[in-house]
């Protein structure tokens, strides 16, 4: 049913959604676990790659402030009409296009990164193109419906996500795969593999793709509360995040770890309680999924959002053709899994990730602040509370 | 419209979810239990697997045919040899239940180190299988000796070496990643189980061995392989591979014969034991500290103890005591001394408790473990003694 809440048109006819914090929460959460959870990050620093993402947390409580920051200078705006309120709006457009872009191409690789784990570790002789597409039709129709969709299907989901971890974890330590001695020596090398892995790989990826959420932040019901909801999430996420590399550590170990093209697969597939609890790869794979059907959901989302701010039509009528281009896309943009790989650690968080995460946005807040200053002189404007 | 949407509903369904390239019939597959990797006569490698045969491993279906088909394919790399053996086998092979895998001793000699590549890469093959060395002979002979119980020899060293394992300890229960883990992580070198065959070979594979109480070919645990990166080293005895469990406190129980006077002797069951190990680099030499803590029961005496008395109680202890203590030195010494190869994961002990001056010695940890200082202590505790206090054979006429 279709109430009047959702049926709020703004300016140009489009529906005016709302999330609940909770919903956002557990957007987070997803959204931080993703790829990430797939992929493994921080292994550079073999044995320590727990303490690289111990640091990460704390850079990522800064990186999602930084964000909120700037959102919170011009309430009830989104990313991209800040930026109309920043510089002119032509400008703005074709900073849209470029973000854009950047969000679908995000949308593929987190698409491809899912498709590489189903087509090299499960299903073998499917065509990896029939699995992005499936989870490209999945998320066209998620969109389709609306932000409210999204944030309710992670709100389902994601109580599974906990248990399935949590099982997880007994059975790796019940099933006596887990050494808890692989962890020593903690630092034995010093800082510099730590630093290694922080800089720019783990500070980039997964917290910087928070800017997603300056697309989000927006809409949801309570802002007051959403800066502390952004932390918590932040924080639960992060946690989980080194509680699943530690996992991997200590079943692993820091070398097998390193040649896992899916450490949390493989570390799945060591359980084996009494020849009769084993080959749950399947409660993996499916924490892996829904990571991946929200953090892509999210990326197209904030896509979406460009193009409805560009060409200022409901982004419900873009769902499909994008979600079809980041299928697609999601094949095209790498030959191999190597090429794959290798552009996301050489190539994307330089040329894509740190410009486009940390370099414009700061523009843009510097200019926000300069513009907003100027009106504050003037009498009657309330100042924004933080 | 409305039937349009129906129709068009099923037609997605029925692309969505049927969409499974990958799925294979039951009655499509065999099921590979056992594989055998053996020096190649022209080629790198003869791969030869087992297929079970399902009907003969079922109480109720089983018709007294052979309960496996035995097959090898020759060729430079396994990943080719696994498809390969289609040739004479009929079904599609899965190899994902596989059970034992067993090397050659010659192949082993030269160095195994590049196959197992393909069994880690493989998203089929789970680390879950026991692997062994055939001792003295090939591996596809082992492969290929029938057994009364599981029928085939994969399925019966699977369940002998874990019921080994758990009740004595002759089985070192290493799998595929523990030996990775030995070639690349520094201070440890593998060890392997090593199987051989007690009999006539050419009599194992054949349904009538397994109709005999005295089977013509039987597969006997053996020894324990050792390594030297990834070539064959030696192999030491079931008693050494006992005491190499034990220091790396895998022992589940075991059982040890004390001797308590002249000829005499005395049965120990232990239970409920722990290995703790303590090691460090001063000046150049290692210092490794083992405690092994125990309890245990008297399990039948020779002599004449006053089992009534909590004195006797630690006397035969302090024995025992001393005897693990010879024991588990002895074992190490064997190996610093014929192999200097550190089989035990000293070097991974002084790694994680003395790192900074393991680095410095890192590349060469074999020589220094070769001369290190190795301090072995047991307390052992003895708790009860059966249903019986003293010995009837103090009472006999």
């Amino acid at each position: 049913m279709l109430t009047e809440r959702t049926f709020k048109r703004d300016w140009c006819g489009m529906l005016k959604e709302n999330i609940s914090l909770s919903q956002l929460l557990t957007l987070l959460i997803n959204f931080l676990l993703g790829s990430a959870i797939v992929v493994g990050v921080g292994g550079d620093a073999k044995k320590d790659a727990w303490i690289a993402i111990a640091a990460a947390i704390m850079i990522g409580f800064g990186i999602m402030l930084f964000y909120y920051f700037l959102i919170s200078r011009v309430p009830g705006q989104n990313f991209f009409e800040i930026m109309e309120f920043g510089f002119k709006r032509p400008i703005a457009i074709i900073f849209s296009i470029t973000y854009v872009v950047y969000f679908l191409y995000l949308a593929c690789r987190v698409v491809r990164d899912f498709g590489e784990l189903i087509a090299s570790a499960i299903l073998p002789s499917t065509p990896i193109e029939i699995i992005s597409l499936t989870i490209c039709l999945l998320m066209a129709y998620i969109l389709y419906l609306g932000l409210e969709v999204l944030g309710r299907t992670s709100e389902i989901f994601t109580p599974y996500l906990f248990g399935f971890l949590f099982l997880l974890t007994i059975l790796l330590f019940a099933s006596g795969n887990a050494n808890l001695y692989e962890i020593k020596p903690v630092l034995g090398d010093g800082l510099k593999p730590v630093l290694n892995a922080l800089f720019p790989t783990l500070i980039v990826f997964p917290f910087g793709e928070l800017i997603a959420f300056t697309l989000i932040l927006p809409v949801v019901t309570n802002f007051k509360y959403c800066l502390r909801v952004s932390m918590l999430g932040v924080g639960i996420a992060g946690s989980l995040l080194l509680f699943a590399m530690f996992l991997m550590i200590v079943t692993l170990g820091a070398d097998a770890l390193q040649r896992s093209n899916f450490p949390m697969l493989s570390s799945a597939r060591e359980v084996s309680i009494g020849n009769f609890i084993e080959r749950i790869d399947a409660l993996v794979v499916f924490i892996m999924m829904l990571g991946i059907l929200v953090k892509g959901s999210v990326f197209m989302f904030a896509g979406l959002k460009g193009l409805e701010y560009t060409f200022r039509l409901p982004y419900r009528y873009f769902s499909l053709p994008v979600a079809m281009i980041v299928s697609s896309f999601s094949i095209l943009i790498s030959v191999n899994f190597g090429d794959h790989w290798q552009e996301g650690l050489e190539i994307v968080p330089y040329f894509l990730h740190l410009p486009l995460q940390f370099g414009l946005p700061s523009l843009l807040l510097i200019t926000v602040l300069w513009k907003r200053r100027k009106k504050k002189a003037k009498p009657g404007v309330k100042g924004m509370k933080f | 419209m409305r039937k349009h949407g129906v129709m068009f509903a099923a037609f997605l369904t029925a692309i969505l979810l049927s969409g499974c390239w990958d799925q294979r019939e039951l009655g499509e597959i065999t099921v590979v239990t056992g594989m055998a990797v053996d020096k190649g006569e022209d080629d790198k490698y003869t791969l030869t697997v087992e297929g079970i045969n399902a009907t003969e491993l079922n109480n109720r279906t089983a018709s007294g045919n052979a309960p496996s088909i035995v097959y090898s394919a020759e060729g430079n790399s396994l990943a080719e040899l696994t498809y390969r053996v289609n040739e004479g086998i009929s079904r599609h092979l899965i190899y994902s239940h596989m059970r034992t895998l067993i090397i050659g001793e010659e192949l082993a000699k030269e160095g195994i180190i590049d196959f197992i590549d393909f069994l880690e890469r493989n998203r089929e093959i789970r680390d879950d299988f026991n692997i062994l060395i055939a001792r003295g002979g090939k591996g596809s002979d082992v492969l290929k000796v029938t057994y009364q119980f599981q029928k085939s020899t994969s399925l019966k060293l699977h369940t002998q070496l874990d019921t080994m394992m758990k009740d004595w300890g002759g089985d070192p229960g290493v799998r595929m990643n523990d030996v990775i883990t030995a070639w690349t992580a520094p201070g440890r070198q593998p060890v392997m189980a090593a199987v051989s065959i007690k009999g006539d070979p050419e009599a194992g594979p054949s349904a009538e061995n397994m109709m005999k109480v005295t089977p013509d070919a039987l597969v006997i645990l053996d020894s324990l392989a050792i390594f030297k990166g990834d070539k064959l080293e030696g192999f030491l005895t079931l008693e050494d591979s006992r005491n190499y469990l034990w220091i790396q406190n895998k022992i589940n129980k075991t059982s040890i014969t004390v001797k308590c006077s002249e000829s005499q002797y005395m049965g120990l069951r232990v239970y409920d034991t722990r290995t703790k190990i303590k090691g460090k680099l001063e000046n150049g030499k290692a210092k490794i500290n083992i405690k092994i803590r125990a309890e245990a029961y008297i399990d039948g005496t020779h002599c004449n103890d006053q089992f009534d008395k909590a004195k006797t109680y630690k006397e035969s202890g302090e024995t025992a005591q001393k005897q693990i203590n010879e024991m588990v030195t002895k074992t190490i010494e064997k190996v610093q001394e014929e192999y200097g190869t550190d089989i035990f994961g000293f070097g991974e002990v002084v790694m994680r408790q003395d790192y900074q001056n393991f680095k410095k010695v890192k590349k060469s940890w074999d020589e220094k473990f070769a001369e290190a200082d190795i301090n072995v202590d047991t307390t052992l505790i003895i708790r009860r003694t059966g249903i019986r206090t003293k010995s009837f054979l103090n009472e006999v006429k």
